[in-house]
């Protein structure tokens, strides 16, 4: 899982040539073997990682406010979206739901590190989410599709259509 | 296509609707469509339209490079729901469209859309929904479908005389509907029996009121299910 | 920008201890654990961090991370690469160990579940050789790895045995100011139990739940040991050990008493604290002495030691005066009626005792005298007059616990005459404030009379010179050591050894005739008679320190008479005394969620274990699996029925029995040829390995940790099984056949090693075992010994095993439910709220009009009280209708008409039948 999303992030990034990851424990913690100093392992330190040699440092936030709030969004990812049950999933939504309502984006005005790799952990799901829970959660709805479609993010993952025309016409709140 | 007058709150409404979903009037990155939307707009959306305010807030920081975001300006009457017409008072000035919204005497649903009568028609709900809204009274006949539990006292209540007492309940806006005998335990028995009620004429506090009312037969009553139609 | 923090919140720590590192400018507020500070999270979550452009941060680290940038430390790869191993492996290690120590009073498991984090630490921290995680300077991985390692980490009790490195690394950052000032805040002072409040909100981890629920050998725990890398040479050596021999040996010709100690033998006395005789003992009094002691004592047994074990009833005191007089008999009568109640009781529960006395004996007399005169010959007694509690309705003069007051030290209303169960403190009874005598509630007068007192504070340096030796070289679990200590540092005084009383051994000094010794003088003397008792030449184990161990086994309330007081009475007899090498003291085992009370009714008392149809053995498993080692445990009937059903039935009752039927179906009763290939070899070597913890932590009287080493073999062995599937490979080919027959046998084999484990646990079912197997009797020698013990094939091919038969029965929720009800006491706030239901709320606040569930039968059908129900049915329901008929008030209506279906409900269980859930009030929308 995480070496598929290793690899969209360094396609994203346009970075030439790939990096060699192997994992470590039963939770297949991904470690990059890098050339020059010691191993680096978990997903958010090396996708940081990534970004750094990529010289995207806008991708972690300009100012220190924001560059905070992609490392809150990276540590909620990886420990509770990666591996959530169904029930964590409900809470999960309803959170970013209520985040996302004014938000385009986790942090700030732009696409972060944070989006991105929220999108790969949640990806799931919202695959399993029905037409109506889609609706409920209007605000992740949004967002979701806004991060799929952001030019070369999605690599490896499909494209979740998302309910485009109204059923009904919504009741105002 | 259009948002109605986006300088008045019909408008802002239909902008609030559309961005619920999408983060960009066009696409997925910020262009001149949400400059040219962004700048028919005269002030902040009010907070209650959280998705034109979002929206807007986020355009505004493309301020400074506004110029320099990708696409061209179209007219305001071929961006928004398809079904919705410009009608934007004192359209863009940066729209250099020959548009007929341009002419004065502008028509509320000014638009040679073949749409144009079923968009009036739908500009005038969303209005009137609002407008209902603001002053709390539902527009349409609302109405839900109702699935009620009557518990009788035990064992020995006659559970049909339960039933018919429940029946025997008129009201302007309640219909019966199916009902059924469902075992609680100990050889008791709750009769569950669905209706179908007008939102503002029949509330369940009236039913539970009513049913309970026979009180040799009923010892309580609750919702089982309750849904809108 | 402003901090949301909460008190005991173990996340607080962090971000408080960096605010002060840092010196972030910010205000902190401090608020309930329950408070909804970040708008957008719909659980309440603790610390928040309000950022000057409105937005929140709500993790912790992000917190911290953003306070370093402010103060110009942005955080390197290496740094990042520690929050987020925090974040995602140490803080749910953390939750899960915390939530255990905090919540569930299992501290002694938590080592377990934050060896590996702790270990990857340490590794890290000894590899880079820096005194910091990053390099040489603090960074804000150090400051938030040592924040959250705080609670358990300054937690000395939890005994995490943690690394040298991270020691060293955790003392440097957690003695900063800056780390000590935000514990001040956040734990008060009050250590684990700070986080009490804040940890009972929090959801309960997964994997703990999963682990203890899981009935079979998936649980990830488990695995991960089952998956420890095992090396060829373990393999090898296992194999060898396999093919050894029984020992042929001196079969056990069962015990020859007397026994006494034997040159070139490892010769132990073993005592369990004497149960005081007035009183029938609970299960916490059991699980405390008598039955840690049984095992530890077969156990030794098996080891090949040279073991005494002796025990008796305690009779002498007021209490027994008391109790005679409210029986109208003799003291005497009353001891020998009570010595046969806690005799049978032990009997029970196969406490194998070598003897079991009591002090009322004339040696008890021959041995406090004579120990009472050495003391006086050595000038260790002083004189003087005591001003003592008399009540003159009841016309005698108080013992201790006779009397109640006030605590003079932290006014407890309710504390003893001679000890505060508060504060632990012990008591002068005249120093009570406000006494009253126990029986008449009268206030007691203070008159003066001379006694003698044990110089303690002449003892004093004789007594740390010896204590620092046994301590240092036995096995004292630690609240025994700690308990200790705080005697010694609070300084010794004088104590009283006479009393003005008639039930105990006399004083034989002529200027205190009409006294007898204080009970704490007298009563651990009783282990000394108790001996003499059982054979002549008792002075071979209690006066030879050179050849003989001296185990005592206790409760820790017992633990200063048995560490500080008694030891100072034979240093000071001078006679060459056998002192105590190994103080072993459990914490106390709460009942459900209170304390055992017999005047209240609650818990359940020795001898109504056996009424309630569980067998002796389940009941030693389950009492000896949440043994209150290191910390309270306690007992509920849905655990102990969890741990048969999960423990028992399904893992190692299912293990050994389909072991045993293989043989039976498939190879004819007889054990077939078995061919050992890799995985057999490494399964040798799982098994081996647990054997070898199972020895070590038995031989340091960590019984229910070694409890768990059995029931992971026997997880193993329905792992091997169930990969290895013999029941279809028997149907296979010739070399699927013969795979069959080495998996049977191997297993079988590790069936017969599990008996023998079982025994200081299951004596009956260990027996059992062997005799289905038909196991020779020299296994139970040969496999437990040396320091690893030994896993050798006790069942060679061709053995003929006996009729195997299921081991364990399950315990049904009714049944529990059943025994619940009825050892719960009367207190309705005792049942747990999630049982009250509409129908049974309505019955608690109305007297019931039949005698309450408490006396249903466990199971099945009871004509009786089914006769009386029907009955209580039909006058309730004639009630309701008269109620009706009157148009009574709805609620009243209401409540009676919810008795009336509680009733039919107790008259379906009592006709046996099965009942569906009571209707419950649907929530309205």
């Amino acid at each position: 899982m995480a070496l598929r999303e290793l690899s969209s992030l360094e396609k994203y990034l346009g970075l030439k040539k790939p990096n060699k990851y192997s994992t470590q424990g039963d939770k297949k913690v991904p470690v990059l073997q890098s050339s020059n100093g010691p191993p680096l392992s978990g997903l958010v330190t090396i996708a940081c990682h990534l970004v750094k040699e990529a010289k995207r440092p806008e991708l972690l936030g300009e100012s220190a406010e924001s560059r905070a709030v992609v490392q809150q969004w990276l540590e909620y990812t990886v420990t509770k979206v990666n591996g959530s049950t169904r029930e964590d999933a409900k809470a999960i939504l309803k959170d970013l739901n209520l985040y996302l309502q004014d938000k385009v984006y986790l942090a700030g005005n732009q696409i972060s590190l944070a989006d991105i790799l929220l999108y790969y952990q949640i990806h799931p799901l919202i695959l399993d989410l029905s037409v109506q829970e889609k609706e409920q959660h209007v605000n992740v709805t949004r967002w979701f599709d806004h991060i799929q479609h952001y030019p070369s993010i999605q690599h490896h993952l499909p494209v979740i259509a998302v309910l485009r025309n109204r059923i009904y016409t919504s009741r105002h709140h | 296509m259009g948002f109605g007058d986006l300088k008045s709150t019909s408008g802002l409404v239909v902008l609030n609707d559309f961005l619920s979903e999408r983060s960009y009037i066009e696409g997925f990155v910020p262009s001149q469509a949400d400059v040219a939307v962004f700048e028919a707009i005269s002030k902040p959306p009010s907070a209650d339209l959280c998705h034109a305010l979002r929206w807007y807030n986020h355009i505004k920081s493309y301020q400074d490079q506004k110029n320099s975001l990708p696409g061209v300006k179209k007219p305001l009457g071929q961006y928004g729901p398809a079904g919705v017409a410009d009608a934007t008072s004192a359209s863009v000035p940066a729209s250099k469209a020959k548009d007929e919204d341009d002419d004065d005497d502008f028509d509320l649903f000014g638009s040679d859309d073949e749409d144009d009568a079923e968009a009036a028609k739908l500009k005038e709900e969303r209005l009137a929904a609002y407008a209902a809204k603001k002053s709390k009274k539902p527009a349409l006949i609302a109405k839900s479908s109702i699935l009620l539990d009557v518990k009788p006292w035990d064992d020995e209540t006659d559970m049909s005389k339960l039933e018919e007492c429940v029946r025997s309940i008129q009201m302007d806006g309640l219909v019966w509907g199916q009902s059924k005998f469902v075992p609680v335990g100990y050889g008791i028995k709750k009769l569950q029996i669905g209706c179908v009620v007008e939102d503002d004429k029949v509330g369940t506090d009236i039913l539970e009121e009513k049913i309970t009312a026979f009180e040799d037969f009923v010892q309580s009553m609750d919702v089982a299910a309750f849904n809108k139609i | 920008m402003k901090l949301f923090v909460s008190e005991g919140n173990p996340h607080c720590l962090k971000v408080l201890c960096a605010l002060e590192v840092t010196g972030a400018q910010c205000d902190v507020q401090f608020v309930n654990h329950e408070e909804r500070i970040v708008p957008f999270l719909n659980r309440p979550t603790l610390p928040a961090l309000l950022l000057p452009s409105g937005l929140y941060l709500f993790s912790s680290n992000a917190i911290c991370r953003y306070m370093f940038e402010l103060n110009g430390q942005e955080s390197s790869e290496l740094c990042n690469q520690w929050l987020e191993w925090e974040a995602t492996d140490l803080q749910p290690a953390l939750l899960q160990a915390l939530h255990m120590a905090v919540v569930q009073g299992k501290g002694s498991e938590v080592s377990k579940v934050l060896q590996g984090p702790l270990n990857v630490l340490d590794q890290s921290l000894s590899k880079g050789n820096t005194p910091y995680l990053t390099g040489e300077a603090v960074s804000v991985a150090d400051i938030v790895l040592c924040t959250a390692l705080y609670p358990v980490l300054s937690e000395s009790s939890l005994a995490l045995g943690e690394g040298r490195s991270v020691k060293a690394w955790f003392d440097r950052v957690a003695a900063m100011h800056s780390c000590q000032s935000a514990a001040r805040k956040v734990l008060q002072g009050k250590g684990l139990q700070g986080m009490k409040s804040y940890m009972q909100r929090q959801p309960a981890p997964h994997s703990s739940q999963c682990r203890e629920t899981q009935p079979c050998n998936s649980s990830p725990a488990e695995c991960d040991e089952g998956e420890r890398m095992v090396s060829e040479e373990e393999m090898e050596a296992a194999v060898q050990t396999w093919n050894k021999g029984l020992n042929p040996g001196p079969l056990a010709a069962g015990r020859k008493h007397p026994i006494l100690p034997q040159d070139g033998k490892r010769n132990i006395l073993l005592t369990s604290a004497l149960p005081y005789v007035n009183n029938v003992p609970h299960l916490g009094n059991i699980i405390g002495c008598v039955l840690s002691a049984d095992v530890f004592s077969r156990y030794g047994r098996l080891r090949g030691w040279n073991l005494l074990f002796v025990c008796g009833t305690d009779e002498y005191g007021t209490a027994t005066e008391n109790k005679a007089r409210e029986e109208g008999l003799t003291p005497q009568q009353i001891c020998d009626k009570y010595h046969a109640i806690h005799s049978s009781i032990y009997k029970w529960f196969q406490v194998d005792f070598d003897f079991f006395g009591r002090t009322t004996t004339e040696k008890q007399t021959e041995i406090a005298q004579d120990i009472f005169w050495r003391l006086h010959k050595n000038e260790f007694l002083v004189e003087d007059t005591v001003e003592q509690l008399r009540c003159e309705k009841c016309q005698r003069f108080l013992a201790d616990r006779f009397v109640e007051g006030t605590c003079p030290h932290c006014s407890y209303p309710e504390a003893r005459g001679d000890q505060c169960d508060k504060c632990g403190r012990l008591i002068n009874a005249v120093e009570l404030r406000e006494p009253q005598c126990k029986v008449c509630r009268k206030t007691p007068v203070i008159r003066s009379s001379k006694h003698l007192f044990l110089d303690l504070p002449k003892l004093e340096s004789q007594l740390e010179q010896w204590l620092e030796k046994s301590t240092s070289t036995g096995d004292w679990t630690a609240n025994a050591k700690q308990i200790t200590r705080s005697w010694l540092r609070d300084g010794l005084k004088p104590r009283c050894i006479t009393r003005d009383l008639q039930w105990g051994t006399p004083v034989p000094h002529p200027d205190f005739k009409e006294k007898v010794f204080y009970v704490w003088f007298d009563a651990p003397i009783g282990y000394l008679s108790i001996t003499a008792n059982y054979t002549d030449k008792w002075e071979k184990w209690w006066k030879n320190p050179q050849q003989v161990e001296l185990y005592n086994f206790m409760a820790k309330d017992n633990v200063p008479f048995h560490s500080v007081v008694f030891p100072c009475s034979l240093l000071g007899a001078q006679d060459n005394y056998t002192l105590v090498s190994h103080l072993v003291a459990t914490e106390y085992l709460n009942y459900e969620d209170t304390k055992f009370s017999k005047s209240r009714g609650v818990g359940v008392f020795g001898d109504m274990a056996k009424d309630t149809g569980i067998p002796s053995d389940v009941w030693r498993f389950y009492l000896l699996y949440v043994r209150p080692e290191g910390q309270d445990s306690a007992f509920s009937w849905a655990d102990m029925a969890l741990k048969n059903n999960s423990e028992l039935l399904n893992n190692l009752g299912n293990f050994i029995n389909r072991a045993g039927m293989f043989v039976t179906k498939f190879f004819d009763g007889c054990v077939p040829v078995m061919e050992l290939q890799q995985e057999d070899k490494k399964l040798l070597a799982l098994v081996g390995w647990e054997l070898q913890q199972y020895i070590q932590l038995m031989d340091k009287v960590k019984i229910r940790d070694a409890l768990k080493h059995i029931l992971n073999i026997s997880r193993h062995g329905n792992q091997y099984i169930q990969v290895n599937e013999p029941w279809k490979k028997i149907k296979g080919d010739e070399t699927e056949r013969q795979r069959a027959g080495t998996v049977t046998g191997v297993s079988v084999n590790i069936a017969c090693l599990l008996s023998v484990m079982l025994f200081p646990y299951m004596p009956t079912v260990s027996q059992t075992i062997r005799d289905q197997l038909n196991a020779p009797q020299s296994c139970v020698i040969t496999m437990l010994q040396g320091t690893s013990g030994a896993f050798v094939s006790a069942l060679k091919a061709g053995h003929r095993i006996g009729t195997v038969s299921p081991l364990f029965q399950k315990l049904e929720v009714d049944q529990i439910e059943a025994l619940k009800k009825r050892f719960g006491g009367q207190q309705p706030e005792d049942e747990p709220p999630k049982e009250k239901t509409t129908a049974q709320r309505a019955a608690s606040t109305q007297p019931a009009a039949v005698p309450a569930p408490a006396a249903a039968p466990v199971n099945g059908v009871d004509p009786e009280k089914a006769g009386q129900l029907t009955q209580a049915v039909a006058e309730q329901g004639e009630k309701v209708r008269a109620l009706k008929a009157q148009k009574a008030e709805k609620a009243v209506i209401t409540a009676e008409v919810a008795k009336l279906l509680d009733l039919k409900k107790q008259l379906a269980l009592a006709e046996g039948k099965g009942t569906e859930p009571a209707p419950q009030k649907g929530k309205k929308k």
